[in-house]
């Protein structure tokens, strides 16, 4: 970290050797940085400041960058209009259901692969690994059909059960977490006469909770944002997730019915704000969790 | 396991074979069955909601529905997908999309990476949390507030491009803009999780790399060029070859925001959009698969060619 004071000064040296050492370009360097991450946040911000503005605020052109006359109007017909809290209490029982099955046995298959030893362990693990680039529309249309089959269709059964258990993506991130556990430990647990379930359950998930959280957040965040599945496999409106029924009144409002323009921006804002919460809070998981995702091997 | 199942395999050869089963036999025997139980409940959902969907898909894949029942046509979906100007329109969209956002996404990430590398902890925390905060939000709902930063008669764009005289534009109605305009938004909020890999790779790259290079004289440029890209390379195609896969599969933002329109051939329709389109909306299960097939052999091959792309640059 002692380089993170002393290379900005190097640089600017390099480059400027005359002036003070690049007082100017690191500026610069703000700047751009600053400009490109109000670039990045500024739908978030649009998205926000629109969710409070009447609906004769999306008239006027060129729009106004700051509040106009804010209320919370938008959210009161909204959660009037629409079944907007039943959507968010389906996607959040299909979503902790779901990072809860996850956690559980993706862990448990993690474990398994990180550091028990048996026949087949290597041939299955990179089996299941030469899966990961199997686009989900190759799975989606005969998913679709075996829920239907199934008579599943508009049912909690069809949002939750497909790919319960994390998938391999959720095993390999939790291999890669227990790998760097002692193995010692376990021996001596085994010695104790601890059984393997309760080594499971006692040392090893105690040891991997910032695996789990990063675990957790990821498929929590990616069942809350999930759509193609709930949209096919949901018909009537009571069953819809938030992310569909958004989706779906837009296309019932009609794009060129800017009146309620407010609204739409109202309930995005409810379906971002949880997100945008989760990452403030658990951060420090969420930048983890990008790069050991990404180690390969 | 690794040890044990190394010496099964070389205390026996192809003609011992009584002997290779033993081997196996009595690496089993020394297994922890509980391993078997534990992955149990992975490998059944993967056995069940994996491979066998993906013959179920590449069955579904010769057969089309008559009347309710699915009959065996042989490879006539997979002529008429490939005949069809439709499929060779989406693959071209989807191309252009893909390329676009990977590769100028990922030299915005990377320059962005350069300059917030080497600033202190909280600064390099703060800058990351804010390109990667778009990534946490429902694309849905990205889609949606872009559709009104987009709105031809009020939208927010129209303002600031006025600001330097360009007149207002359609930008998702027009044929000539409403890719571009998806590639945009795509790029301007897709930046965060290439940025902190790349400050991570950064962060390995030992420092007595650019002190000699320094001492040899060389520019800050130069150092950027010939050491840090150099040794980023893994890490590049790892972004290369996932962000090519991911970005490959649009859907979200063309059904909220485009549907795969406007015009004809439509500007926006892409592979996932029309799989979608040919299975949920035209009911035509079998061509859909055999689509969807089409499309997972276009992203093995250009990510093994990707892989080869950048194996042989290492060589030199």
């Amino acid at each position: 970290m002692a380089q993170a004071t002393i290379r900005p000064a190097r640089r600017g040296r390099a480059l400027n050797p005359q002036a003070r050492p690049g007082n100017w370009l690191t500026i610069l360097v703000y700047v751009i940085l600053t400009a490109w991450a109000m670039l990045a946040l500024f739908p978030i911000y649009w998205m926000f400041k629109n969710s409070f503005e009447p609906a004769m605020a999306f008239t006027v052109f060129p729009p106004n960058l700051l509040p106009f006359n804010p209320s919370l109007d938008n959210y009161k017909l909204l959660l009037s209009r629409t079944p907007m809290a039943r959507w968010g209490f389906n996607t959040t029982l299909v979503s902790v259901t779901r990072t809860l099955g996850a956690i559980f046995f993706g862990a448990l298959a993690g474990y398994a692969f990180a550091k028990l030893k048996f026949l087949g362990r290597e041939v299955i693990f990179w089996a299941l690994m030469s899966t990961l680039m199997i686009p989900s529309f190759i799975t989606i249309i005969p998913q679709y059909q075996v829920v239907r089959a199934l008579g599943w269709i508009d049912s909690y059964a069809a949002l939750i059960v497909p790919g319960l258990t994390g998938g391999v993506w959720a095993m390999f991130l939790m291999r890669q977490f227990v790998k760097t556990l002692p193995t010692e430990l376990i021996e001596a647990a085994r010695i104790d006469g601890a059984s393997e379930f309760g080594i499971f359950v006692r040392i090893i998930l105690p040891l991997m909770k910032p695996g789990l959280a990063v675990l957790g957040i990821f498929t929590f965040m990616g069942n809350w944002n999930n759509f193609l599945w709930p949209l096919l496999v949901t018909s009537s409106i009571n069953m819809r997730v938030l992310s569909v029924g958004m989706a779906l009144i837009r296309g019932g409002i009609g794009e060129a019915n800017i009146l309620v323009m407010g609204q739409v921006m109202a309930g995005s804002t409810l379906v971002a704000i949880p997100m945008i919460v989760v990452f403030l809070v658990f951060q420090r998981y969420f930048l983890q969790g990008i790069t050991i995702g990404a180690i390969k091997g | 396991m690794a040890r044990l199942s190394s010496t099964a395999t070389n205390s026996t050869s192809r003609r011992a074979n009584p002997n290779w089963l033993a081997g196996l036999a009595y690496v089993f025997k020394k297994s922890n069955k509980w391993g078997y139980v534990f992955i149990a409940p992975l490998v059944l959902d993967f056995l069940v909601f994996t491979v066998y969907m993906v013959f179920y898909a590449v069955q579904l894949s010769f057969q089309e529905m008559q009347a309710g029942q699915f009959v065996w046509i042989g490879l006539n979906n997979y002529t008429q997908v490939l005949q069809n100007p439709l499929t060779w329109n989406a693959m071209r969209n989807t191309f252009i999309y893909t390329l676009s956002v990977v590769v100028l996404g990922l030299g915005a990430a990377l320059v962005l990476s350069e300059l917030i590398f080497r600033r202190g902890t909280r600064t390099q925390v703060f800058y990351k949390s804010a390109f990667y905060l778009p990534a946490v939000v429902s694309s849905i709902v990205v889609a949606l507030v872009w559709t009104w930063i987009f709105n031809p008669f009020f939208g927010i764009l129209n303002a600031v491009t006025g600001i330097f005289g360009i007149p207002k534009q359609n930008w998702l109605g027009n044929p000539d803009l409403a890719l571009a305009s998806l590639i945009l938004m795509a790029i301007i909020g897709g930046g965060g999780s290439s940025i902190v890999l790349l400050t991570a790779s950064m962060g390995g790259i030992p420092t007595e790399l650019y002190d000699a290079a320094k001492i040899d004289g060389a520019s800050e440029w130069t150092r950027f060029t010939r050491v840090t890209v150099p040794l980023l390379r893994p890490t590049l195609l790892y972004l290369f070859v996932t962000g090519f896969i991911g970005n490959f599969q649009v859907f979200e933002q063309v059904y909220v925001m485009t549907s795969g329109g406007p015009g004809f051939p439509p500007a926006t329709d892409t592979v996932g959009f029309r799989i979608y389109d040919m299975a949920f909306r035209s009911v035509q299960f079998g061509g859909a698969a055999a689509l969807s097939l089409l499309l997972f052999l276009v992203i093995l091959v250009f990510s093994v060619f990707q892989f080869r792309l950048f194996a042989a640059e290492l060589e030199y």
